[in-house]
């Protein structure tokens, strides 16, 4: 049986955003989220760390050839660098873009472009701030 | 049937001095044992708390626990801490030897409770410098 192992590739992005609840009334979102809640969006550094689960091919020594699986990502960041996440994408319609439900975006838009081979993707960490970050992953 | 998993970890910090002894030991056991975490006046170090908790993203929130809540919450613990001479002013840590391991233990003890359910604490590591940590969870 192929021995599993992991390799995770870090990468940078901005973004701004803002919490909001079209369902509240302003002092509630204000309560809940605080300065969050500020009207133009605020932005974050953050990095993704994605973490990729698979055999190891005994011709390269790799999982996935880094080369291979940096553009991948890239291609999914695409749409979040350098925007504000409400207004300029659509995923955060109907879902407050906290660092959670974007985690959860992330891990659902790299599952559908890593699709690899033996490979897969088993987690994603997002970084909102050095500080502070987001694992998501699916139990399988 | 995949079942979705999210955690959320904010790292804090503190800062506080220890001295590690043991009074039933005998003076050069406590040196042999303990080499320079020996030093009678103590010596201090930054700590770093890397605090998970888990639960479900809420749909109203988008959060598993809202931040805010959280600091409020570690940082009451991690205060009583912060600049302090933890084996001589914390009653826990006359006790019990001021080790990473231990400090990793009282703050899960102190703070497993106070976590605002449904979230829940999953993990915690401490820095004790840049080269030793201890992961600790019940």
């Amino acid at each position: 049986m192929d021995e599993y192992r992991t390799l995770t590739k870090r990468l940078e992005f901005s973004a701004s955003h803002r919490y909001w609840n079209n369902n509240w009334s302003r002092k509630k979102n204000l309560e809940v989220f605080g300065k969050c809640t500020s009207e133009y969006g605020h932005g974050h550094n953050y990095v993704l760390e994605t973490t990729i689960e698979g055999p190891v091919d005994p011709d390269t020594g790799m999982i996935i050839n880094i080369y291979q699986l940096k553009p991948i990502i890239k291609s999914v960041l695409e749409e979040f660098d350098h925007k504000f996440l409400n207004e300029d994408t659509d995923y955060f319609d109907d879902l407050i873009p906290t660092t959670e439900n974007f985690a959860k975006i992330l891990y659902e838009c790299l599952t559908e472009k890593l699709k690899c081979g033996e490979c897969r993707l088993l987690k994603v960490r997002l970084y909102e701030t050095k500080d502070l970050f987001v694992d998501y992953w699916k139990e399988q | 049937m995949k079942e979705e998993r999210c955690t959320l970890t904010k790292i804090y910090s503190f800062s506080a001095a220890h001295r590690l002894h043991n009074e039933d030991f005998s003076e050069e056991k406590n040196k042999q044992v303990f080499g320079k975490c020996n030093n009678p006046m103590g010596h201090g170090h930054d700590y770093y708390l890397e605090l998970t908790v888990k639960g479900d993203i809420e749909e109203e929130t988008g959060m598993i626990l809202n931040i805010e809540v959280l600091d409020e919450v570690v940082l009451s613990i991690i205060d009583e801490l912060d600049h302090k001479r933890l084996d001589i002013e914390i009653d826990y840590f006359t006790k019990e030897r001021a080790s990473g391991e231990n400090i990793a233990k009282y703050l899960w003890k102190n703070l497993a409770d106070k976590i605002p359910s449904p979230a829940m604490l999953s993990h915690i590591r401490l820095w004790e410098t840049s080269e030793n940590y201890f992961d600790y969870e019940e």
